[in-house]
């Protein structure tokens, strides 16, 4: 189990997260918030690139900072802003990481090609990574932190630059590779972890929101998100999510905390409600 | 309650054997690197390198044939200016591309971290650079032995010296620049005394008995080496990034 235990990060006067108390035990944990909420910082303190001013992470009982390597053993990392050696082919790249990660090469040799076809690189896994799109740089990203079997998958905004059918086949992937270990993803874009996360962690004015299933998580605001194609007839304070236009007219997804307003209809909350709602003040 | 009565023997045994399994002997240098080796060998452990390194034999080239005295007259001074260059400015240059890479934090969460990289190939330039010094001493001709093992002591002694002082002040000031500050106490330790003193620094360094400077840089070599030892094995430190998020 990973344990963080009421970690805040300060840079100087700057309080980045404040009392963060959460358990990872195995499954998917979308962390959800916009950006600036201290989602990256958190990561990094789980990656061990950063360091709480107070509190501890604990893995397995162990404090990470002082396990050190014991616990990069056990990690997989995807940075947000994942480099890469543009002369190298993928295969190339991979055995270079294998060998800083110290796995030896005859583990590396099977490993490395067996990861790329997962991933559907198989067929260009001796192409110099230049010539890669954006979506098949992050698919090399994800099988480099596979290699060394993570008990601990950490991804930082996975999905950032993807295009809807990469950012779907990504899903899919994590998906598949989430059993028998944790898998932390961090995101701003709801539909990425609506579907495949067990948990969804919220972080809100530098603390934690909420740490619960997608669907208590939009229980919350049950009974209070509507539909209507005349938003000027409501006459209750209501907060506006969406709109989308059908045959012309424009219907209106709303939040309304004072009961059913007339020409409106009663819909089911999703995650991306809750996001807007819970951030209205901060999504713009 | 029936307790088991051990005999002595049995708990002597006993012990060394909880030892044996709860502590493990802390790896040597020696241990480390060849480790090191053994999993990333030559081609990873000095990937994106040549180029530092063919910079700074260029600016240690540079240095001794640029040098504004003339080094008839100046032999000792133009040797302990340039033992460091090459190595000063390699391990600032490997750094600075490593800092740069946006591998960088990736390669923070391996087992062998950028720090680890970073200490083994620390360790080969300062053997690169003995072998610089030795053929710097080598080109300027001495005319007997004696000189030349004072100007290649000398040389060792200032190399060792900057290799000692650089690698501590780095490991323990924490800023994000301090891969720099070799570059600074060369600077400030290196040419200064030429300008200073001249002639006077060359008399010095000329006068200095050879088993003074080959104790010196003896010590530094120890002292450099255990620097490196505390520079892999201490825990790792923030990595000196932007946090953004």
């Amino acid at each position: 189990m990973l344990a963080v235990n009421h970690v805040t990060k300060k840079y100087g006067t700057f309080t980045a997260l404040e009392d963060i108390t959460i358990e990872f035990t195995g499954g998917v944990y979308g962390l959800l918030s916009p950006n600036g909420s201290g989602k990256t910082t958190l990561i990094k303190m789980l990656a061990t690139l950063l360091f709480p001013t107070s509190g501890e992470i604990l893995w397995e009982g162990m404090e990470i900072a002082k396990l050190g390597e014991r616990y990069r053993e056990v990690i997989g990392y995807l940075p947000q802003d994942f480099g890469y050696y543009k002369h190298q082919s993928p295969r190339q790249f991979l055995h270079y990481l294998a060998a800083l990660k110290g796995i030896d090469r005859s583990t590396a040799s099977r490993k490395v090609p067996e990861l790329l076809q997962l991933v559907s690189l198989g067929d260009v896994m001796d192409t110099k990574m230049r010539k890669f799109s954006g979506g098949m740089i992050q698919r090399v990203g994800i099988a480099q932190a596979m290699l060394n079997d993570p008990k601990i998958l950490i991804l930082d905004e996975p999905t950032a630059g993807l295009d809807p059918k990469e950012r779907v086949r990504f899903r899919n992937l994590i998906s598949e590779l989430s059993k028998d270990r944790i898998v932390i993803l961090s995101t701003h874009i709801v539909s990425d972890i609506e579907t495949i996360a067990n948990r969804v962690i919220m972080l809100k004015d530098r603390k934690l929101f909420c740490n619960d299933s997608p669907a208590n998580i939009c229980h919350t605001l049950s009974g209070k998100v509507y539909e209507t194609w005349e938003i000027e007839s409501v006459a209750q304070p209501h907060f506006p999510l969406t709109q989308r236009q059908e045959d012309g007219r424009t219907l209106v997804r709303f939040v309304c905390e004072t009961g059913c307003p007339e020409a409106a209809r009663p819909v089911t909350p999703n995650l991306e409600d809750v996001f807007l709602y819970v951030y209205r003040d901060q999504v713009m | 309650m029936n307790m088991i009565e051990l005999s002595r023997e049995e708990k002597e045994r006993s012990i060394e054997l909880i030892l044996s399994h709860g502590l493990t002997k802390p790896k040597s240098l020696w241990r480390h690197f060849t480790d090191m080796y053994r999993a990333l060998g030559f081609r990873h452990l000095f990937l994106n390198t040549a180029q530092p390194i063919i910079i700074s034999v260029a600016l240690m080239i540079g240095f001794i044939a640029l040098f504004p005295l003339p080094y008839d007259q100046y032999k000792y001074t133009v040797l302990f200016a340039s033992a460091p260059v090459f190595f000063i400015f390699v391990v600032l240059l490997s750094e600075t591309v490593e800092r740069m890479s946006k591998l960088y934090e990736l390669k923070m969460t391996c087992k062998y971290t950028v720090r680890h990289v970073a200490a083994f190939r620390v360790l080969c330039f300062s053997l690169m650079g003995t072998v610089l010094c030795t053929l710097a001493n080598l080109f300027i001709r001495f005319s007997d032995m004696n000189s030349f093992f004072r100007a290649l002591s000398l040389s060792l002694c200032a190399l060792f010296l900057f290799s000692f002082l650089g690698i501590s002040v780095m490991r323990y000031f924490h800023s994000r620049w301090m891969h720099w500050a070799p570059v600074w106490l060369w600077m400030a330790v290196g040419p200064l005394p030429i300008w200073l003193f001249k002639k006077q620094w060359e008399s010095f360094l000329a006068q200095v008995p050879v088993a003074i400077t080959a104790l010196i840089a003896a010590v530094a070599l120890a002292l450099f080496l255990r620097e490196l030892q505390k520079l892999i094995t201490i825990p790792q430190r923030e990595v000196a990034s932007y946090v953004g998020g």
